[in-house]
């Protein structure tokens, strides 16, 4: 208090402005600590595809045949039908915004020998589903020139072998880019 | 001017203290985060999500594993359609261990349609288990197994590199039927009663790491096959683009 009782002197605004300084430093280096242990540069891109791979197989809203009466779904046998953007988009749109995947459906190999022509399994749109199609096609390129895990775009690819609902077989060839 | 002195002398000792508790409360959550394994370094970290994303590469083969199971051999003329195309392959860029041989299967396949017809692939390793007991015909449900699970689920990828255009590989399948001892083949670190498969040369160097994925068939005599998927989530990997 100054003589008047009103308001601080000077020294005691000095000593306040130290103490003010001493905690935002205490504060900043409590967040820092707290910011180390949890942002570390791990790329978790491989495991976050390889999960997310795995998902419209599993759910019921995905790729798989599902039983209309108990609701069972049969993992590992596609419903080429259900192979559609409007599908992915809705499984996987609330991993839309960091990582993005394209599905499309091919005949095997033995198939597409003998039948050429139906290279793609019967769908709507031939066997291709994407959970953001604009944002493939812009970041495709980027994947494809820096190669896999480097530049600016990672790409994880995969395919695998599934049944159809009619008793066929079908190549699922899988990528999911992510952003660097 | 005493009183401020001793306001002075207060505040630092203030300020010291609540500095040396700072640093005691840091020092003690470093302790137990610690203890609790909270504080990793960078390839710990990696390591164990390279490990998460094992066990999603071997969801993935049990997946695949579980379609293959529910594949439906095709009809009579489709099979020998596609088991002709596989002998002219067979022929020309490739060669299958374990004793491949389409033609003995045609004759086979010809011969005893109630081993595949209208069944699935788990049907199709019942029912050649019932004929092997049966007739103990080796060489046939070796021949014949071998065929069918290639010209089921042979694959391939597009390489320019190569005449045809296309590399051609097939993830190795085993059977083991428990009881019997057909000495039939191996996978390199096991062996089975009934096997087929197909890693060419060109990319064997890629499938470092085989994942296994193992389903069950229940046979006829209340006994159980035990199938393995051998498969190399590297090698598709590298084998696919973006």
């Amino acid at each position: 208090m100054n003589k008047s009782g009103s308001g601080m002197t000077g020294e005691e605004m000095v000593y306040w402005l130290v103490k003010v300084v001493f905690t935002v430093l205490v504060a900043v280096l409590t967040v820092s600590l707290i910011r180390a242990f949890i942002m570390t540069t791990v790329e978790v891109g491989p495991l976050e595809s390889a999960l997310l791979s795995n998902v419209p197989y599993f759910s019921e809203n995905g790729f798989s045949a599902v039983d209309p009466v108990t609701g069972r779904v049969y993992i590992g046998m596609v419903d080429p039908a259900l192979v559609s953007t409007a599908t992915a988009e809705d499984i996987f749109k609330a991993d839309k915004p960091v990582i993005i995947g394209r599905f499309v459906l091919n005949q095997t190999a033995v198939d597409y020998a003998l039948h050429p022509e139906t290279g793609k399994v019967g769908c709507s749109e031939p066997g291709v589903a994407s959970t953001d199609s604009e944002r493939y096609r812009l970041w495709q390129p980027i994947a494809m020139a820096a190669g896999r895990g480097e530049g600016g775009k990672a790409a994880y690819p995969e395919a695998r072998y599934v049944a159809t609902v009619d008793g066929k077989g079908a190549i699922m060839q899988t990528v999911f880019i992510s952003s660097n | 001017m005493a009183p401020r002195k001793m306001h002075k002398k207060g505040f630092a000792l203030e300020m010291i203290f609540s500095a040396l508790g700072y640093f005691l409360c840091v020092f003690v959550i470093v302790v137990l985060l610690n203890i609790s394994g909270c504080i990793l370094n960078k390839e710990a970290v990696s390591s164990s999500v390279s490990g998460r994303a094992d066990t999603a590469a071997s969801l993935r083969a049990e997946v695949q594993l579980a379609a293959y199971m529910r594949t439906q051999i095709p009809s009579s003329t489709e099979l020998f359609a596609k088991l002709d195309w596989l002998k002219g392959k067979h022929d020309k860029e490739f060669a299958f261990a374990n004793g491949f041989d389409p033609e003995a299967a045609v004759k086979f396949l010809d011969k005893h349609p109630e081993v595949y017809s209208g069944k699935d692939y788990a049907g199709f390793i019942r029912s050649i288990y019932a004929y092997y007991l049966e007739t103990g015909d080796k060489d046939g449900v070796k021949s014949t197994f071998n065929a069918v699970t290639a010209v089921l689920f042979f694959r391939s990828k597009g390489d320019k590199q190569i005449k045809d255009g296309h590399l051609y590989y097939l993830f190795p399948v085993g059977v083991d039927f428990g009881v019997l001892d057909l000495e039939l083949c191996d996978l390199g670190y096991k062996v089975y009663d009934l096997c087929a498969g197909y890693l060419p040369q060109q990319l064997a160097y890629q499938g470092r790491t085989a994942v296994k994925a193992e389903s069950w068939v229940p046979l006829a005599d209340n006994r159980m096959a035990r199938v393995e998927l051998l498969y190399y989530p590297e090698f598709e990997a590298w084998l696919q683009g973006p």
